[in-house]
């Protein structure tokens, strides 16, 4: 009996060996994708991790892998969400962070490793550093747009001064400076420019509750008419103009600031050689002038000419930049939940 | 034949039995059906799967291939037209001064592109990458910078047509891909460049009936970023990962359930072309194939379990009559006989069983028989019983008057027959055999004194076989028809009683001879005496008497035989077992 009994159990046994072999047996069968695309070596890899648009890393990223023959893997996010990535232990991939402004790359500064581009001679002289901790990349302007229908040339606000007029209370489009950068810029330019330490108290008050989650709204306010007047980029602005909407730019007399946008090397970056190419490549004069040209931004080199219009830049220490934007978050926020308790 | 009794008696044990017989019963049927049977379908399931999916696959490359084709013709034809374009007279000129709208250039732009303009938007661009012709709509048509994108690479390739993803400035941009090839004048110089613009209608057309609305196709650079993903539309983060996963491990087939994928390169443009079909085989059918093979598998189940359980009956039934009729005959009931339920050997068991039981109730019945013959034989004898005492004193009062009376033989007589008489009224069935020759020599010595005839008998008995015990008044009834019948004609004889001791199967059997040299017996009644089976003749009742004592107490193996003595006269050889002093007498003795 006992025979017997084994005799069963390996029988089972055997059947049931059999009966997964045929299961895996048919599999789903791939075609020859590993003939098609041979190994790629380490040499010829790169990680971005950008808070760029599509429409402005996009061309830079693929004429870099068309002239240098390196692959880039390309990571989207917002500048804050990527560089908490980035600092975070967990990060092991990325090798370079390309975008956002230069002060959160001031506020990171542990996580980026110096690197003096071999073309920083060319580069203006405001958007140098000295620790080479981040290279710029282009700067952009803020200025403001109008809607063209609903708003004439004469009418349209020409400084900063003027935002404040009554006729644009409720009227501003503006982006929550909480969550773009560009706006905190703003305020910190309103503030400089016209030197009133009330301004941004004032001008809260001008945006009457008007708030829009970010600086790609602004144009869609302004536009559709929502808004009479908005503030944003320049970048922003001219590539809705081209699209055909219905705004025109403003240049404030009174000055302006440009944001510099930057790039830097992540430290510990697995294809640092790359990395290094990749900060000489945007800062190279044919970059610098596609972005000029067709990126609707502004070079950062000395010997590109511009074809937009001149505008009086105000430049701040961007040390002291980080630190204002600091109170001037604060103060905003104070005056929302003070706003709300009334 | 008496019939055939049932009933539920003792049902637990042949439970028992039932149950683990039937069980497997049931597992060799499941084994030898069940299994296969689901063993089978897994198997067909299995490799039909493989064979339609290799179908499939081989279908899937030819489909990309064909794809691949289509692709290298148009841009080849593009390539052709380019060429062509460029050899025409003027346009060179016209290009070199950056002439725009110039009627005879747009003739010559759509007569050369007449076949080709719902697969690509033809424009020509200066050096400097503005567009000056185009077939597509002016107010469309973009500046390239040529200091990079495709014009640079048109720069640097100048001989051939390069063909590349579109780079997108803005976010409304349409155009996917363009080729483009330089136009070079005698000068070796750039004069211009020629483009054919793709978006996604162009792409449409250019791949229209290679594809069924069910499948993905892509269309990735050499770079495998996508240009162009037809059919579902919100596939952009399947490839971003597919990429990525190239990146990261060098291998693009990714854990994917559902889908078949093939690829194909388009050569000589540097552009990649990805198939991905359905499934033809979803879960959805797999699912429904093995269920379809558990139905199967659970059908046959039931088909073993009810064959099976019907065979275990028909098997254990009548072992079960056949169990429950031994327990009663066991239990004393001899007339159980059990009817036969089929032809084999189980019927023919059941037959043997019965004849057995006829057997054994003959065999009880003969026991009886014997003894109920057995006590006949004993009330005969106790009736036969007067008052011993009575007889004693009678006897002795005769001895006394003898001797009063002078006559010596009357005493002898006297004494000796109450002597006789004793042993044969004691109870004690069995003496010892030198008690038993002392009574045949107080016959002799009565017999003596009756005829006048001098008769001799003789003791050769061995000493050993003396304190044996025999039944009583076995060989003196011998010795007395040796007397009366043998001697009968003659003055006197001998009689010789002698015996022996042997060994016959391990156990000791003692042979008494006695023998007379008288007329002897004829041989027809010699035979007669010796067989068992005849009825008792008349005139021989001591000879029976003896037969009959010893195979009662002692069995049929042990006996008389009578037969002739040389040279004359009769042999009578007594066997029984040897019984010494103290031993168990035999079995008829402790059924009383």
């Amino acid at each position: 009996m006992k025979i017997n009994k084994m005799k069963n159990t390996v029988l089972l046994i055997f059947a049931f060996i059999s009966a997964a072999c045929l299961c895996g047996c048919g599999k789903t069968q791939y075609a020859d994708g590993e003939n098609i695309l041979e190994e790629l070596p380490e040499d010829k890899k790169l990680v971005v991790y950008t808070s760029h648009k599509k429409e402005t890393y996009e061309p830079v990223i693929s004429e870099f892998e068309e002239r240098t023959g390196i692959w880039v893997d390309v990571h989207t996010g917002g500048t804050m969400e990527l560089m908490e990535k980035i600092s975070s232990s967990e990060n092991e991939e990325a090798d370079i962070m390309f975008g956002g402004g230069v002060e959160s790359y001031e506020a990171f500064k542990a996580c980026f490793e110096a690197y003096s581009c071999k073309e920083k001679d060319k580069i203006q002289e405001e958007f140098k550093n000295t620790e080479n901790i981040w290279t710029a990349f282009t700067e952009l302007p803020i200025v403001f747009i109008y809607n063209k229908k609903l708003v004439s040339e004469d009418m349209a606000p020409r400084s900063w001064n003027e935002i404040l007029e009554l006729k644009w209370t409720g009227k501003i489009a503006f982006a929550d400076p909480l969550n773009s950068g560009s706006s905190c810029t703003a305020l910190e330019t309103m503030l400089k420019v016209t030197n009133d330490s009330d301004i941004i108290e004032k001008f809260y008050n001008q945006l009457a509750g008007r708030q829009s989650p970010g600086s790609g709204y602004v144009i869609d306010e302004v536009s559709k008419g929502r808004a009479l007047i908005g503030i944003t980029l320049e970048e922003t602005a001219l590539k809705a103009i081209d699209a055909g909407k219905d705004i025109a730019i403003v240049y404030p007399e009174d000055g302006t600031s440009a944001i510099p946008d930057g790039c830097a090397i992540v430290k510990n970056a697995l294809h640092k050689e790359n990395a290094k190419l990749f900060i000489d490549f945007i800062i190279s004069s044919d970059v610098q002038r596609l972005a000029s040209e067709n990126l609707y931004r502004r070079s950062v080199r000395r010997d590109i000419v511009d074809e937009k219009e001149s505008i009086d830049i105000i430049n701040f220490n961007i040390k002291e930049a980080v630190y204002e934007q600091k109170q001037i978050l604060e103060l905003w926020k104070k005056l929302r939940t003070g706003r709300e308790k009334k | 034949m008496e019939k055939a009794s049932y009933w539920k008696g003792e049902e637990v044990k042949s439970d028992k039995i039932k149950y683990s017989f039937r069980k497997k019963l049931l597992l060799c049927f499941v084994i030898s059906s069940v299994i296969p049977i689901v063993l089978s379908c897994i198997f067909l399931i299995q490799s039909m799967k493989f064979k339609v999916q290799l179908d499939y696959t081989r279908r899937n490359n030819e489909m990309v291939a064909v794809i691949e084709d289509k692709f290298s013709e148009t841009f080849a034809e593009i390539e052709d037209i380019a060429g062509q374009f460029a050899e025409t007279a003027y346009i060179k000129e016209a290009m070199e001064n950056s002439i725009v709208d110039n009627k005879y250039v747009y003739n010559k732009l759509y007569d050369l592109s007449s076949g080709l303009r719902d697969k690509a938007i033809f424009s020509i661009y200066s050096v400097e990458g503005k567009c000056l012709y185009t077939t597509g709509n002016t107010d469309e048509a973009k500046k390239l910078p040529n200091y990079c994108g495709i014009l640079k690479t048109a720069n640097t390739h100048r001989d051939s047509m390069v063909v590349r993803k579109e780079q997108h400035y803005r976010s409304d941009e349409t155009i996917l891909l363009r080729s483009v090839k330089a136009i070079i004048n005698e000068q070796d110089e750039i004069v211009g460049y020629f483009s054919a613009a793709m978006g996604e209608r162009e792409l449409e057309n250019i791949l229209k009936g290679c594809y069924s609305s069910k499948d993905k196709l892509y269309i990735f650079n050499e770079f495998l970023e996508p240009v162009y993903m037809a059919g579902v539309q919100d596939e952009e983060n399947v490839i971003t990962e597919l990429r990525h996963r190239y990146f990261t491990e060098n291998d693009i087939n990714g854990p994917r359930m559902n889908k078949t994928v093939s690829i194909d390169a388009i050569e000589d443009y540097g552009l990649y072309v990805l198939l991905v079909r359905p499934e033809i085989f979803t879960g959805d059918i797999t699912k429904s194939m093995y269920i379809v093979l558990v139905i199967l598998a659970v059908l046959s189940f039931i088909l073993c379990f009810v064959i099976s359980s019907k065979m275990s009956k028909r098997l254990y039934e009548p072992v079960d009559i056949l169990n429950k009729g031994m327990s009663r005959v066991r239990e004393g009931d001899f007339d159980v006989r059990l009817v036969p339920v089929s032809d084999d050997e189980l019927g023919q068991l059941t037959d043997n069983f019965n004849d057995m039981a006829q057997d054994i109730k003959s065999y009880m019945e003969e026991q009886v028989r014997q003894q109920k013959k057995l006590n006949e034989t004993e009330t005969a004898m106790m009736q036969a019983q007067l008052n011993p005492h009575f007889l004693y004193n009678t006897l002795d009062t005769i001895k006394w008057a003898g001797k009063a009376n002078g006559s010596n033989e009357v005493a002898i007589l006297s004494t000796r027959l109450a002597k006789i008489l004793r042993v044969s009224i004691s109870e004690d069935k069995f003496i010892k055999l030198e008690d038993e020759l002392k009574l045949v020599e107080y016959y002799a010595e009565i017999q003596e004194i009756r005829f006048e005839g001098h008769f001799v008998i003789e003791d050769r008995i061995p000493e050993e076989m003396k304190s044996c015990y025999v039944p009583k008044l076995v060989i003196q009834p011998i010795v007395e028809n040796s007397v009366i019948h043998g001697f009968k004609d003659s003055n006197g004889g001998k009689v010789i009683i002698s015996g022996s001791i042997v060994k016959e199967d391990c156990k000791e059997k003692m042979l008494i001879n006695i023998t007379d040299d008288g007329c002897g017996i004829d041989e027809e009644v010699i035979d007669r005496l010796n067989d068992k089976n005849s009825e008792n003749m008349r005139g021989h009742i001591g000879f029976y008497n003896v037969k009959n004592i010893i195979n009662l107490n002692y069995g049929t193996e042990y006996g008389v035989v009578i037969g002739k003595n040389e040279p004359q006269g009769t042999r009578v050889t007594i066997s029984m077992p040897v019984v010494r002093g103290g031993e168990d007498h035999v079995q008829t003795d402790s059924s009383r």
